[in-house]
């Protein structure tokens, strides 16, 4: 199978090394890179699945090096992580043609399942569906009807839950991180700390998986959530 | 003209004063004595008598010198209510502020330009310690990040026993909590230095009211919290909507973080006159009165919280009222034996305003 392949552009040594470690562990074929300017060389020359940029670099912001990389027709995948970690600075990044953006300290799993999540878009992977229904075992989600169904059974859910359901099943088999149900489940760009997620995770299980032999809702400690077949 | 000082200029002016009384009360004095005996000799005239003639008609120059006197001296500390003004509104926040002293002496000059050089000096310290807040909230990331990452295996090692995995999970939770703590802190401070960008458009506050109090219903659960929303109306006022989210979350987590099990929360959103007014009361131990002016200080936590072992990081109403300001509106409180409220409240869209 093709590794993917990952460029990480981090001037932060230990950093850079931490998601080196992390990205190879969890099955990404990774190399890392402390400029701007070489990053950009080296992914023109390259072929790269994916990219790591910090946004602040020696000699080319991670912003400039999208803007530049976008500007010469690239479809890169690229995940931007910054230490400011404030909305107009993941507009700035979005805007300049990132994919997505990630505020430090990451998870580096949260980190592994973004990246993969942005291979599987690059490959114009189709959501797992026929007729507009997104599965997983004897799950199905019914997009048009905003609709969930376990074994054939309507599951009974709030808008919220729906939409934790489909961002859940859109990423699945992949964790998904606090931050990342925050923002794309509340539209929340901030953390405020309180156990929201795993508040509503909690009741999603029950309504779920209980009574259900195989359990498709699972915690990955410190890192999120997943739906999947079987523990992880 | 070389500028006088305010001593000689007062100087000067109270010799002319009362130069022009001095020739008063002689011409006065030579038309009693001299003139008018010689009109009407008159041989009872005594000299006490036209003493106090004289000390009447004295009257006039002495009421000249006294006005001028106060007008003079009113002139002359003019330049100090301009001074006062610049004080009071560097005080309430603006250390940009500069005293411009057109006219006036050379004291009030000198004063002016040693005031401005102290609030320059002031601003110059000022921006010094966010610049250090943000360096540091940003150096820290790094360490964290990695610490993060470390747990992270650590959690993940299956050769580890179970409660070493249980205690490295727990301490990936301080480790969060120590990320949101320095994500406050460096928010606020790019808010002190104005970098925080807040775009307002048209924002409707049910939708985003109606979802918070959802969320704080679903959490509320947790302690057997009934939140009720009173009253919702459509009410849209011109802000930035992440920051009401935000604003609105942290109002609500703190209803249900510092309520009492069974307790109570009432949510509601209304319109009043010019106002949208969001108002949420929870039931719990209210806030010590002598704390209460220290509830939107940064890192302010409750006496009686912090023994209860509540978690926070101490910024969520500092950053609300920041927040708040943002929209030209306020965040206010009442706290009472058994229950408190918090209200944010910002000037309603104007009809000119609509698109």
């Amino acid at each position: 199978m093709h590794l993917m392949r990952v460029l990480i552009v981090e001037d932060e040594a230990k950093i850079a090394a931490l998601l080196l470690k992390g990205l190879r562990e969890n099955g990404l074929a990774a190399e890392v890179c402390a400029r701007g300017d070489e990053a950009l060389d080296r992914l023109r020359g390259e072929s790269y699945d994916a990219a790591v940029l910090d946004i602040m670099l020696p000699r080319l912001s991670g912003i400039e090096l999208t803007r530049k990389l976008r500007e010469r027709g690239s479809t890169l995948p690229i995940l931007m992580v910054s230490a400011l970690g404030s909305v107009d600075e993941r507009v700035a990044g979005i805007n300049a043609g990132a994919d997505d953006y990630l505020a430090k300290p990451f998870a580096v799993k949260e980190v592994v399942a973004r990246l993969k999540a942005l291979g599987r878009r690059a490959l114009k992977m189709p959501p797992p569906d026929n007729n507009g229904v997104l599965r997983l075992a004897d799950l199905t989600f019914d997009l048009a009807r905003r609709e969930a169904r376990r074994a054939g059974k309507r599951l009974d859910l709030s808008t919220r839950e729906t939409l934790l359901i489909e961002v859940l099943l859109r990423h699945a088999g992949h964790i998904c991180g606090r931050r990342l149900l925050l923002e794309e489940v509340w539209e929340h760009h901030f953390d405020q700390g309180s156990n929201l997620v795993d508040v509503y995770i909690r009741r999603l299980r029950q309504k779920l998986d209980e009574g259900h032999e195989t359990k498709l809702l699972h915690t990955v400690r410190g890192a999120g959530y997943l739906l999947r077949e079987g523990a992880p | 003209m070389k500028p006088m000082t305010l001593a000689t200029r007062l100087a000067w002016s109270f010799a002319g004063l009362f130069l022009i009384g001095l020739l008063l009360v002689s011409a006065f004095a030579y038309y009693e004595l001299v003139i008018e005996p010689k009109l009407a000799p008159d041989e009872h005239v005594t000299v006490p008598h036209v003493m106090l003639e004289i000390a009447g008609e004295a009257v006039i120059p002495v009421a000249l010198i006294a006005f001028g006197g106060w007008w003079l001296a009113r002139r002359a500390v003019r330049p100090l209510e301009t001074l006062a003004n610049a004080a009071n509104r560097i005080h309430e926040g603006n250390l940009r502020e500069r005293i411009e002293l057109s006219e006036g002496d050379v004291e009030f000059r000198k004063l002016a330009e040693v005031f401005n050089a102290m609030t320059a000096r002031l601003d110059d310290s000022f921006q010094r310690i966010r610049q250090f807040t943000l360096h540091a909230s940003h150096e820290l990331k790094t360490p964290l990040s990695v610490l993060h990452g470390e747990f992270e295996r650590l959690v993940d090692d299956s050769t580890r026993s179970a409660s070493d995995r249980a205690a490295f999970a727990r301490n990936l939770d301080e480790i969060e909590r120590l990320s949101r703590m320095v994500d406050d802190l460096a928010f606020l401070t790019r808010a002190d230095s104005q970098l925080i960008p807040i775009t307002l458009e048209p924002v409707l506050l049910k939708p985003l009211v109606t979802a918070a109090a959802e969320d704080t219903s679903v959490l509320g659960a947790e302690r057997d919290i009934r939140v009720t929303l009173d009253r919702c109306d459509d009410v849209t006022i011109m802000g930035d909507r992440h920051r009401l989210r935000q604003l609105l979350v942290i109002l609500c987590d703190n209803a249900i973080k510092y309520n009492r099990l069974q307790g109570a929360v009432q949510i509601s959103l209304s319109a009043d006159g010019l106002q949208a007014t969001f108002t949420i009361t929870n039931t719990g131990s209210a806030i010590p009165a002598v704390e209460q002016p220290r509830v939107f200080d940064r890192f302010y936590r409750g006496s009686n919280v912090k023994a209860d072992g509540i978690d926070g990081t101490g910024l969520g109403l500092s950053i609300a009222q920041w927040i708040a300001t943002a929209h030209h509106g306020t965040v206010t409180f009442t706290s009472q034996s058994n229950h408190s409220t918090f209200v944010f409240q910002a000037p309603l869209q104007s009809t000119q305003d609509r698109p």
